[in-house]
């Protein structure tokens, strides 16, 4: 049996290199083969700036579109929200991660306190939890949900939980835990270019598109 | 093995019951175990006859050996020494050549099945040739003695798990005592080299109790391997609180932060190194100001550079990413270009349909 | 130094530590019993011990035991809390501890040696008759 060295050996090194390949590649061909489609020429005389019609909607979309919606979805909406900023500030602003962009990218930026990040990571994990009885519980929604839906919400939900067991020490060794959050990570860099995981950055373009369109008609979007 | 117990010998040197005792708290300190366990400790020393040991080294440096003899004498460790009958040690021995080989087999054949055998350094499997002792290749000599001693202790990173002789790409097939004694009790006591009072204390954990103390999952005494570098590490706080070194001359470094972006594997490492420190007592690696290295895990060779962060990947990624990013922008630009060509057939092949094509159905 | 300022500046678990002494005086106030707390297991730096030692202070009683090196006893401030520092011969500190209890148990007489000195005595009064 492999042995918990062994196992962080090998998540550190080589697994982490065929996620990285998958990862880079699937997204790269994935937005290329999109964005090459591109869209049809508009003939129309264009009555407002479809740049700034893009950039104000990519921007605008971050809040509720109207109080109708936020009513209607406000757990969607609220946990949604908690969600994605908790994941982030966990991303991006606990100091290993950092260390681990500024050896792949080179840049690099300040790193928050852990117990900021401990209570990030609870609130994520609360809110991932919510989202998931939400969508098991509303009919609609449970209807509406795939077999992707229900897998998406594992990867993610299990990278964030390993991180918190790992900087709890709730596994011994230590090793064998970091390994399983490394991994878990891993296993969501190489389903994300092939799931819905790339609304990460398509939805950028959708709302460009959008805003885009909206905007060279007059219509704020 | 002599009837004299510790107790006696102790009692010879003129040392009194409170001394006797002083002694006894400081091997429970000594081996982590709750002060309530002083007086088992007490009566077990009091009636223990000493305990007959077999020193064998390998491919090793002799660093373990200098680790244990340069610990402050006349310490606690010291104490215990003077009280096991250490048979053969071909290093530390006066006797040489085959009267050295004699004691070892005079002690094996007198102390059969009850002798503790220490062992460091690992064992070539290749060529035998790689390293011998008196024409008796590493391997068989550790089988021979092997199989008469009580329990084993591995000394080292090399005996417990392999160590530099055992890193890539092992050019004499090391091994570790555990790769190849698998009907003994086994007990690893890593370390490059162990911390002086480990190896004592497991001596005197086995002399008190008779039998092997706590073991984690790697075989290592809990008392000493139990909790990692990093919890306990007086520089923690300044983990939390986000407080690093980034060079080893910067203000966070005069500062005494933590050194985990300097590639401290304090949070992978189990050892007592922040508890018990080196030197008697004088510090250890990060409180000198250099992260740890991990010396006491498998692998610690191998595991990736000393002075890069624990989070970061073991390989070199920018050119896998490089060449990465390139094929995808060949294959993504290829497929784009099919998609338009297929567009543009389509375009190509579309026939405008009239009222009178519609009618006619 | 207020303890305020020694718990703000020191990163060693000092306020657990205080409150496991409290405990201890406790327990030692309804059962009798002793505590021994082992100071080497803990991390704290030297610099938090000397603050450890400064904020505990030092009380009416000092003692010194020459057995196996010397050793210091002294109650602080806090009656019933005794630090006690062992050295080996060679004057190096080889373990430090606190203990609560009336009187440190390694400076009470042990019985065994009570025993042969008593013996003694009675041979040494035999010799004189």
């Amino acid at each position: 049996m492999m042995s918990a060295v062994d196992f962080l050996a090998w998540v550190r090194g080589p697994m982490f290199n065929i996620a990285l390949i998958i990862f880079i590649f699937g997204v790269i061909v994935r937005l290329l083969e999109m964005l090459l489609i591109g869209r049809k020429p508009d003939y129309s005389e264009a009555r407002e700036s479809a740049f700034a019609g893009g950039v104000r909607t990519i921007f605008r979309r971050f809040m509720p579109a109207d109080t109708g919606t936020l009513q209607r979805s406000t757990t969607v909406i609220f946990a949604g929200y908690v969600f994605h900023i908790g994941f982030f500030i966990v991303l991006l602003l606990f100091v290993p991660h950092i260390l681990l962009i500024k050896d792949t990218l080179g840049i690099q930026w300040a790193g928050l306190p852990t117990p900021i990040i401990d209570a990030a990571t609870v609130m994520t994990l609360l809110a991932l939890l919510v989202l998931l009885i939400n969508r098991l519980v509303n009919p609609i929604l449970r209807f509406l949900s795939t077999f992707q839906d229900y897998l998406i919400w594992l990867l993610v939900f299990l990278p964030v939980l390993t991180g918190y067991m790992a900087f709890h020490h709730f596994i011994q060794p230590y090793q064998l835990v970091l390994a399983l959050h490394i991994l878990s990570v891993e296993l969501l860099m190489i389903v994300f270019p092939f799931t819905k995981l790339m609304h990460t950055f398509t939805l950028f373009f959708a709302r460009w598109y959008n805003g885009a369109i909206a905007g060279r008609k007059g219509v704020k979007a | 093995m002599s009837d004299k117990t510790i107790g006696d010998s102790l009692r010879e040197q003129g040392i009194s019951r409170r001394g006797f005792l002083k002694f006894c708290a400081t091997t429970a300190s000594l081996l982590a175990l709750p002060p309530a366990m002083i007086p088992q400790i007490a009566y077990a020393l009091e009636n223990t006859p000493r305990q007959s040991v077999i020193w064998l080294s390998f491919q090793e440096c002799t660093g373990c050996t200098e680790s244990l003899t340069r610990s402050h004498a006349p310490t606690i460790e010291g104490l215990i020494f003077d009280h096991i009958s250490l048979d053969y040690h071909h290093t530390l021995q006066a006797a040489a050549g085959s009267a050295a080989e004699r004691a070892r087999e005079e002690a094996m054949k007198k102390n059969h099945g009850k002798y503790l055998l220490i062992v460091d350094g690992s064992i070539p499997t290749g060529n035998p040739g790689y390293s011998t002792i008196a024409g008796i290749s590493n391997l068989d000599m550790l089988k021979e003695v092997a199989a008469g001693a009580a329990a084993i202790v591995a000394i080292g990173t090399c005996a417990a798990f392999g160590g530099l002789p055992k890193a890539a790409p092992n050019p004499t097939g090391a091994m570790s005592v555990s790769d190849l004694i698998t009907d003994k009790p086994i007990i690893n006591v890593p370390g490059c080299p162990p911390i002086p009072i480990v190896m004592t204390a497991v001596i005197a954990h086995f002399i008190t109790f008779g039998k092997l103390p706590q073991l984690d999952n790697l075989n290592r005494p809990m008392a000493f391997y139990g909790q990692n570098i990093h919890d306990r590490c007086y520089r923690r706080p300044f983990y939390e609180k986000g407080l690093f070194a980034n060079t080893f001359d910067d203000e966070g470094a005069k500062k005494g932060w933590c050194l985990y972006k300097l590639g401290c594997k304090g949070p992978t490492t189990y050892n007592a190194c922040a508890t018990t420190k080196w030197n008697d007592g004088v510090s250890f690696p990060i409180e000198s100001g250099h992260g740890c290295l991990g010396c006491s895990e498998p692998q610690f060779w191998d595991g990736g550079s000393f002075y890069k962060p624990l989070s970061v990947p073991t390989i070199k990624v920018h050119d896998v990413m490089a060449y990465t990013a390139i094929a995808g922008a060949a294959v993504g630009l290829t497929v784009g270009g099919l998609n338009a060509m297929k567009k543009t057939n389509a375009v190509k092949q579309h026939e405008t349909v009239t009222i009178d094509d519609l009618e006619r159905k | 130094m207020h303890i305020n300022q020694i718990l703000n500046h020191s990163n060693a678990p000092i306020a657990p530590l205080l409150n496991e002494i409290c405990h201890a005086l406790e327990k030692l106030l309804l059962y009798h019993e002793n505590t021994l707390i082992d100071l080497h297991s803990l991390p704290f730096s030297p610099h938090d011990i000397t603050q450890l030692v400064e904020f505990l202070g030092k009380g009416e009683v000092e003692a010194y035991l020459y057995a196996l090196g010397k050793s210091i006893f002294w109650e602080t401030n806090f009656a019933g809390v005794w630090w006690i520092e062992h050295y080996n011969s060679e004057e190096s500190l080889i373990n430090r501890t606190i203990e609560i209890a009336y009187c440190p148990s390694i400076l009470q007489a042990q019985t065994e040696d009570i025993q042969l000195g008593k013996q003694q005595l009675q041979q040494l009064i035999k010799s004189f008759q």
